[in-house]
Order: structure tokens, then sequence, then C-alpha cells
């Protein structure tokens, strides 16, 4: 009876130990785990630091040169400490927290330094305009670098964990008192003032983005005729309506949302709620098989475009794949392509269906006010040309550069040994916007 | 042995002449084919603008840059008008101008060989053969066995718009599967466009796996859920999206208003909401 009773307990005891070591190795391990990831945004929140120091440094030397050539190799050492520490910052687990303008300010850092030291060929001074662009950028980098190291000496001195943080700011109550948090919302702050003081000609900047947007002409429409439009523009007169919304505050150009269903299909579309414009619209449905060619498609396209009266647009880009083509058309103007002014057609390659249409670009981009008069020619602009390149194809466009600006540039192809180039020649002044190297 | 191969090689380059001289009908289908385009016809018309020293490119059935310049080339100095396009009067012209064996370049191509087609130097000096691989590799290919036919996706072409790699491609379709399996379509490619307008906004990181992998920005990304064998219809949506179409209107944000437990989330503004996402700036 006795020995029962123990070999019971010894189990049990044995049972009980055996949970206790594998628990506690599971918690090590939990812990190792835990620490190599605190480990990770601690060395990346002290690199940013750094990063910010340097850049603050290099920035406020480039203030005391004189001449752009003496000055590039600070405005490229800029350039690449912005790049560096825009990867640090964005290791942080921050994206719940609007920390997003430090990332704002060091693209514009970014952006500011590859124009002015980078991709300008000239040697002329820096423009008053860029100048004071550089001592407001300058002026910044020495606040957020302050604000950075106030963050940095609290979670130092008392033991903060980024893990706390994004622990806190997954959780409900995200007020909750959290030094970290604080520390990073003042830095934002900060950056708000400076971000609102920045002139219009801001890279990318989302916040003025609606202001680059095209007004949308025409009146504005109900649902019903939202509807209607709709339907006369997908030729599906008796589809049948299964939602319509209209978008929230945030979009960029209020419309309505729109879902049909025609013969067990559903489509989607986004139609403006001034002058009822479609912007895009989606079929779904599946395409198994291919009889048309991208010729052949391109024919439907076309047909398309004649039937909404789109036109002198040229094709530039066809992509196939899974048996769908995407056909890109752009805007010609008096002979120049417009590059901005582009639209999108999906073809289905079994019957040729118009499966999807996108015109964002070409309603919401400006591109009525761009000059087509170059100021070089273009056997000027040629001379900037590497001689080893065979120019196949050269043509005026109009270009939207990564500042949203448009430029009116010389268009070439140029092919070396296999590979085809696209070049792009400002127009204006000979400076290059962009080098593709195209892999079709 | 050599003598037999060369006699060998005579009676076959005799045999395409004769047979193009009688059936030139047979070459080329009359379809107009361009840029773009993948297939047997574009196969002969590389190999026929290689015979003739126009086009030194891969003989690969997909028509890209290298081709399209070729073709041009053999216009203008043909007399052509010059479109890129192989039209019906460009092919009569090609055919007269140049010759295709079309078994040697179709072999060559499923054996996956290295070769070349250019006219005046004999066929088989043009060839590299390829190196044996491990067995079972040519049993996958269903396309070995039979000459490849146009349109039945033999050849393939990294149709990606400029900017994108066949990785970024997996990574996302790996990250809207897991993001948004239970979702309609359209919310899937509402998804995809976010990582997308995020690669272009300043505020976040610039290229794709950064995005996908920035701490706390997908929770699939943060509870493993991405490494889930994403569907076709994942797929799909991500090339509808970098082919342009964004369904979010913009989004940079999205979160189901079920299970979303951050409070911040809930003062962006709000863009419109596709199945069970609220899209939001």
């Amino acid at each position: 009876m006795k020995r029962r009773y123990w070999i019971a307990f010894v189990s049990v005891a044995v049972l009980l130990i055996g949970i206790g070591v594998w628990g506690y190795q599971e918690h090590q391990m939990k812990k190792a785990v835990v620490i190599q990831a605190e480990n990770h945004y601690q060395q990346a929140y002290h690199e940013l630091t750094y990063y910010v120091d340097s850049l603050e440094e290099s920035l406020g030397m480039s203030l005391a040169m004189q001449s752009r050539e003496t000055m590039r190799p600070q405005l490229v050492e800029s350039w690449r400490l912005s790049a560096l520490a825009h990867a640090a910052a964005n290791e942080l687990p921050l994206t719940r927290l609007p920390f997003n303008r430090t990332n704002e300010f060091l693209a514009h850092v970014g952006e500011f330094t590859y124009n002015t030291g980078v991709k300008t060929t000239n040697d002329r001074p820096l423009s008053t305009k860029e100048y004071k662009n550089l001592q407001k950028l300058y002026s910044e980098s020495m606040s957020i670098r302050d604000e950075l190291r106030d963050v940095q000496s609290k979670v130092m001195s008392h033991h903060l964990r980024w893990m706390d943080v994004e622990w806190a700011l997954n959780g409900k109550k995200q007020n909750q008192d959290n030094q970290v948090i604080d520390g990073m919302k003042r830095v934002d702050g900060q950056a708000t003032d400076y971000t609102n003081s920045f002139s219009p000609e801001n890279p990318r900047n989302v916040v003025l983005e609606k202001k680059h947007i095209n007004p949308m002409k025409g009146s504005l429409v109900t649902r019903d005729q939202a509807v209607t439009n709709l339907k006369k523009w997908t030729n599906l007169p008796h589809a049948e309506v299964r939602k319509v919304s209209e978008t929230g505050k945030g979009s960029n150009v209020p419309a309505f949302e729109i879902v049909l269903r025609d013969k067990d299909r559903s489509l989607n579309a986004s139609v403006t709620r001034r002058g009822g414009h479609v912007i895009w619209y989606l079929f779904e449905r599946s395409v198994k098989n291919e009889q048309l060619n991208l010729y052949e498609a391109s024919r439907k396209s076309e047909t398309f475009l004649k039937e909404h009266q789109l036109k002198d647009m040229v094709l530039t880009k066809r992509n196939k794949y899974n048996h769908v083509a995407v056909l890109t058309y752009v805007l010609r103007k008096s002979g120049v392509r417009v590059y901005p002014a582009s639209m999108r057609i999906k073809v289905a390659l079994d019957n040729g269906e118009i499966l999807a249409f996108d015109q964002t670009d070409y309603l919401f981009n400006k591109y009525d006010d761009v000059p087509v008069k170059p100021k070089i020619s273009e056997s000027e602009a040629r001379k900037q040309l590497n001689p080893n390149l065979k120019i196949q194809e050269s043509s005026l466009v109009v270009f939207q550069n990564p500042l949203l600006k448009n430029v009116l540039c010389y268009e070439f192809f140029a092919t070396r040994a296999n590979d085809t180039y696209r070049i792009m020649l400002n127009a204006n002044n000979g400076d290059q916007e962009k080098i593709e190297l195209l892999r079709e | 042995m050599s003598k037999r191969l060369i006699r060998g090689l005579c009676v076959a380059i005799l045999a395409s002449v004769l047979l193009f001289q009688t059936g030139e009908a047979a070459a080329f289908s009359n379809r107009v084919i361009m840029r773009g385009d993948t297939g047997e016809d574009v196969v002969e018309l590389q190999a026929r603008l290689q015979y003739i020293s126009f086009y030194k490119g891969k003989i690969d059935g997909s028509f890209g840059y290298g081709t399209y310049w070729a073709l041009r080339n053999f216009q203008s100095q043909y007399g052509l008008k010059i479109d890129g396009m192989g039209g019906s009067q460009t092919k009569q012209k090609l055919l007269k101008a140049s010759q295709y064996n079309r078994d040697f370049v179709n072999r060559n191509i499923n054996e996956g060989n290295t070769f070349t087609y250019y006219g005046g130097i004999p066929l088989d000096q043009q060839v590299k053969k390829k190196a044996q691989t491990p067995s079972g590799n040519t049993s996958n290919n269903s396309g070995s066995s039979k000459p490849p036919q146009q349109n039945q996706g033999n050849y393939t072409m990294d149709n990606l718009p400029q900017g994108y790699s066949k990785s970024d491609l997996n990574l996302m379709a790996n990250a809207v599967y897991g993001e948004s399996r239970g979702e309609p379509y359209i919310g899937q490619v509402a998804v995809s466009a976010v990582i997308i307008n995020r690669v272009a906004d300043p505020r976040f990181p610039n290229n794709i796996s950064d995005v996908i992998f920035q701490p706390g920005a997908f929770t699939a990304v943060a509870d493993g859920q991405i490494w889930l064998t994403p569907n076709d219809t994942a797929k799909k949506a991500v090339m509808d999206a970098i082919n342009g179409w964004d369904p979010s209107n913009g989004a940079l944000y999205y979160f189901n208003p079920d299970t979303a437990t951050s409070a911040w989330i809930w003062t962006r503004p709000q863009i419109g909401k596709i199945g069970k996402h609220i899209f939001c700036k």
C-alpha cells in the first residue's frame, strides 16, 4: 500500500520537475529572443541618433562653402547620411506612431542634397532659394538631433526598453505613461513646424499633394448619375448595383465607390463626385486561355479609346501576363508625348474583353501648362550622351520628375551591346533627369 | 566521321531550302506580331533576323527591345515602313532575304542549348550543348518533348513593370496572402496597392522588402503568417496593383475595425471600406 503511494508520488514529482525544467528552458529561450530583438532596436536607435548627429555637422559645413564644386563632396556626404538615417529610423517599431515626419525630414534632406549636389552638372553657386532651404534644413537637423539625444539619454538612464514601446503602441491604452513615446511625439511636434514652413516645392510631400491634383471639371453628380455614367462607360446597361458608397475625407478626390454585378461577375469602380468621371474600373474574372496576341489586343483597346472619345493617345508600354495584356497609352500633344497623362487598359486574351481601365494619372495630373518649346537643340543634348551608345530613337516628351515637376525632355532610346537604355535629358538645361535600363 | 556529318548537313540545308521554296506560306502565321509578344512566330522572326545579322541577341521567343531594334533596322534597310512590327509586308521581305531551319532552332530551344543562327556559318559550330543537369529536370518540363506552340506559355517573359523584380513580386504575394486571404479580390488588390503607396511615400522605406518588414507594419509579418504559401488570387492581385490599379485610392494604412487594438489608427483620415478593411491616409 505504502509502496504504491510512493510510486505515485515519485512519478508526479518527476513529472513536475520535468515540466519545471522544460518551462525554465522555454523561459530562457524567450528571454534570449526578447533581448535579441531589444538589442536590435537599441542598435537602430543609436545609429539613427549618430547619423542625424553627423548629418547636422555635414549640413553645417556645406553652409560655409562657396561654389557648388567645393560643396559637392559635402552634399554627397549629407545625402549618404540621410539615407543611412532613414534606414535606421525605419527599423524602429514606430510605424504606429506618427514619427513619420522625422522620416519626411530625412527624405527632404536626401532629395535636396541629391538635386543640388549630385544631379546638377553645372558649377554655378547655390541660388539664394537653395541656400535658404539648406539653412532651414540645418536648423531643423539641430532640433531633431537634440530631441533624439534627449530620448536616448532617458532610455539609457531609466533602462527603458523598446519592446515596451512596441507593446504599448499595439495596445489600446496608447496614452499611458511611456517616456520613449512622449519623447518621440515631441520630436514629431518639432518637425511639424518645419514641414509647414518649407517651400511648396517639397519633394513628394503628401501633405501638399492635394495641391498638385488637377481640379475636376464639371458639376457635382448624384449617386444615380454616377452609376449611370459607369454603366454607360462599361457598356453594361443591365448590370445590378450592389453597393455605392462615398469616399471619406482621407481621399484626395471625392468619389463614389461602386460595385456592379453582371452575369456572375463583379465590377468595382471609382467615379469622381465632381464631373462623374470614371477613374478606374476592374472586372473580376479568370482568363484560362489565349486566343489573341498582343497586336489583336491593342486593336481592341484602340476601339475602346475611340468609343470613349479619348483622342491622341499613343501606345507606349505593353505587358503580357496570366493571359491578359496591360497596355499603357500616353497623350500626344503637338507631337510631344506627355508621360504624366497616361492611362492603362487591361485586355483579356481569350475574347478581347476590356477587363480593367485606369485613368488616374490622366485625370489627376496637371500637364496643361507645360511649355513644348525646347531651349537647347537636340544635337546639343546628344553631346551629353556617351559616345558608345547607339541612338535608335529620339523624341520630345514631358516627364514628371521625382519633385513632381513636369519637365520637357529629350527622350533617347539607345543601345549598347544587347542592352537598351532610355535616357531623359532636360530640354532646357541638359540635366539628366532619368536613365533606365529597359528589361522588357 | 566528319565527312558524314557534312554530308548530312548539306542534305538538311538543301531540304530546308526546298521546303521554303515550295511552302513559304507555311512559315510565319499571318498574325501581326509586335514588341511584348511571345511565341513561335517570334522565334522565327529572331532566327531570320539573326540569319542576316540584324539580331545578335538570344533566340528565345520573346519580342523584347533587342528584337525590336533589329526589326526596325531591317525595315529601314529594306525600304519598308519603320514601325517595329511584324506585319505581312515585313514578313514577306524577311522570308525572301533569309532562311529558317525550324527543326534546328526548335530542337536547340527545347534542349536548352546555347546557340546562334547566323547565315554562312555551319550550324553545328553555332551550338553549345547544355551541360547535363541531374535527371528529373527534363521530365518536369512538359514542353521538352513536343515543339513549342504559340500562346501555350512555353515562352515566359519577365513582364514586370520597370523597377520590380521577381522576388519583390513573390514577397508581396506572401504578404498579401498572409494579410488578407479571406478578403474579396478587390480588397487584396487594395492591400497590395497600400504596400506600393508606402514605397512611394517619403515617410516610409523606399523598397518593397523594407516596407513589408518594417517593425509593426503588418500583423502577418509579426505573427509569421507571411510564410504561408500564397495562392494564385494573391499573385494576380499583386500583378494588378503593380500594373497601376489602386482600389484603395491612395491609402497608406488599413485596419480591421473588429480586431484593431491601436487607438491611433482610428485617428487617421479614412478613405473607404473594402471587405472587412477600412483604408486610410
